[in-house]
């Protein structure tokens, strides 16, 4: 109740007698910070969002982000499975995907390495997309990695489809 | 040689008025460009636009005053987070809110008024979903993991590590290479020792727990009612908190942000703790450009 108190005392102060929309105005801005923090809680509990990232407020909580996630890409062909590492070009995006390795993200992610190896490997019939984070226990701090995501893009022809 | 004193205090007196003195809706306005100066957004798409309107506005009061100025503002640091998205630090989306809220209040007839509720509610906001992350929602911030394998790993902590934790480069060193190997190996029967002396555990735990309390106590003085006791300390623990978090935290955009919020908030009468603000602004410009951890290990 203090806070609804607290929002009446304010707005006597700015609100003018002919126009009381105005009013308003000012809570323009919380009330997008809310809706964005809300989106970014829904997204770390649903897509792995890190906390770190979305506008909510949840840097420095924890060490699942930046540097302790980790991507990695295998390209998959009749009896061989190879881990490769994405080229420079690919940094950005690779950094989004770690960040929230959404579906339409990974697709997205892994249709641009098929590109890149479909003329180098014949034969190339998927591509793995993985996102791990690394955990640390808490009393001896020993890193373990846990996946968070993982997606497949299947080769048809040289065309692509998901699975 | 006293003439010459007194003549210096005057003239520090003067300039402590000129700061002070300075309407403070004018001073909470510069104050913002000058952290967009100081700490740049976003890259060459947003960047330059962003300089040149900072720059200008701090020139010109028709500029600083205008809505119009801190809307482009507004929508700059805006389009900003959507080209970065979900890649921007937690500092651009409040930067965002706070330039949107300079020119809302802007088209206020009680601009002040309207900029101060803006600066508290956006505070006490950020800082309750802070708190709400780390007290409840993480699952390794409370039992001191966090702040244990971020010192040691973030490079950015090396410094204060050394000096307050007491751990040698050498540790230091070897302790970040185990923690970074992305291990895929689940048997950990190999796994190193790491060397954390007890200096380094108490000061990992001392950061844990100060965090969270000093971030709580500014959510709740700033989103109590004016009146009440807790509002009346809000901005004595706000000031508290950016002295102690920025000397360490490598994050001055965030700090000076923080700062010029809390000035915005703050009653124009009480002169005593707008110069204080000013100077926790200096202070943090201070902790930014001077490696004081790292001089104070190398005179040790």
């Amino acid at each position: 109740m203090w806070f609804f108190e607290m929002i009446r005392q304010e707005r006597l102060l700015t609100t003018s007698p002919h126009r009381k929309w105005q009013g308003l105005f000012p809570y323009l801005p919380s009330f997008i910070l809310i809706l964005v923090a809300v989106q970014q809680l829904y997204l770390a509990q649903t897509a792995d969002l890190s906390p770190w990232k979305g506008g909510g407020f949840g840097m420095f909580s924890t060490t699942d982000g930046g540097p302790n996630r980790h991507l990695h890409i295998f390209l998959i062909a009749p009896e061989m499975e190879q881990e490769v590492w994405p080229s420079k070009s690919l940094e950005d995006m690779e950094d989004r995907v770690k960040e929230l390795p959404t579906e339409a993200g990974l697709s997205k992610f892994a249709r641009e390495i098929a590109n890149r190896y479909k003329n180098r490997i014949n034969d190339l019939t998927a591509v793995r997309v993985e996102v791990w984070r690394t955990q640390f226990a808490a009393k001896t701090l020993q890193p373990f990695s846990l996946l968070l995501r993982e997606f497949t893009l299947m080769m048809i022809d040289k065309e692509t489809t998901e699975s | 040689m006293i003439k010459r004193l007194q003549k210096v205090k005057h003239k520090l007196q003067a300039l402590y008025q000129d700061l002070v003195g300075t309407d403070p809706l004018d001073l909470v306005l510069r104050l913002t460009l000058l952290d967009f100066l100081l700490r740049p957004v976003g890259d060459w798409k947003v960047r330059p636009f962003v300089f040149l309107l900072a720059g200008a506005s701090l020139l010109s009061p028709r500029l600083l005053r205008s809505p119009i100025t801190w809307l482009i503002l507004t929508l700059l640091t805006g389009w900003r987070v959507i080209l970065d998205w979900p890649l921007s630090d937690n500092h651009a989306y409040l930067l965002c809110y706070w330039c949107l809220g300079i020119s809302l209040s802007l088209l206020m007839r009680k601009p002040h008024a309207s900029l101060a509720l803006n600066g508290r509610l956006l505070i006490g906001l950020a800082f309750l979903l802070a708190v709400l992350w780390k007290g409840l929602l993480s699952a390794d911030y409370l039992n001191g993991t966090f702040f244990r394998v971020t010192m040691m790993t973030d490079g950015r902590f090396a410094d204060v590590t050394r000096l307050v934790g007491g751990m040698s480069e050498a540790d230091l060193n070897q302790n970040r290479y185990i923690l970074e190997a992305n291990p895929h190996d689940e048997d950990g029967s190999q796994y190193p020792k790491l060397i954390e002396p007890p200096a380094f555990q108490m000061f990992a735990q001392v950061a844990t727990w100060w965090t969270l309390l000093t971030e709580a106590a500014v959510a709740v003085c700033f989103l109590w009612p004016r009146r009440g006791w807790f509002s009346r300390c809000r901005d004595i623990v706000l000031m508290l908190f950016c002295a102690t978090t920025y000397a360490v935290a490598p994050v001055a955009g965030f700090g000076w942000l923080l700062i010029v919020m809390g000035l915005a908030q703050c009653e124009p009468q009480r002169k005593a703790i707008r110069s204080l603000y000013l100077l926790s602004f200096c202070l943090i410009l201070f902790y930014k450009e001077i490696p004081w951890a790292y001089l104070l290990i190398k005179w040790s």
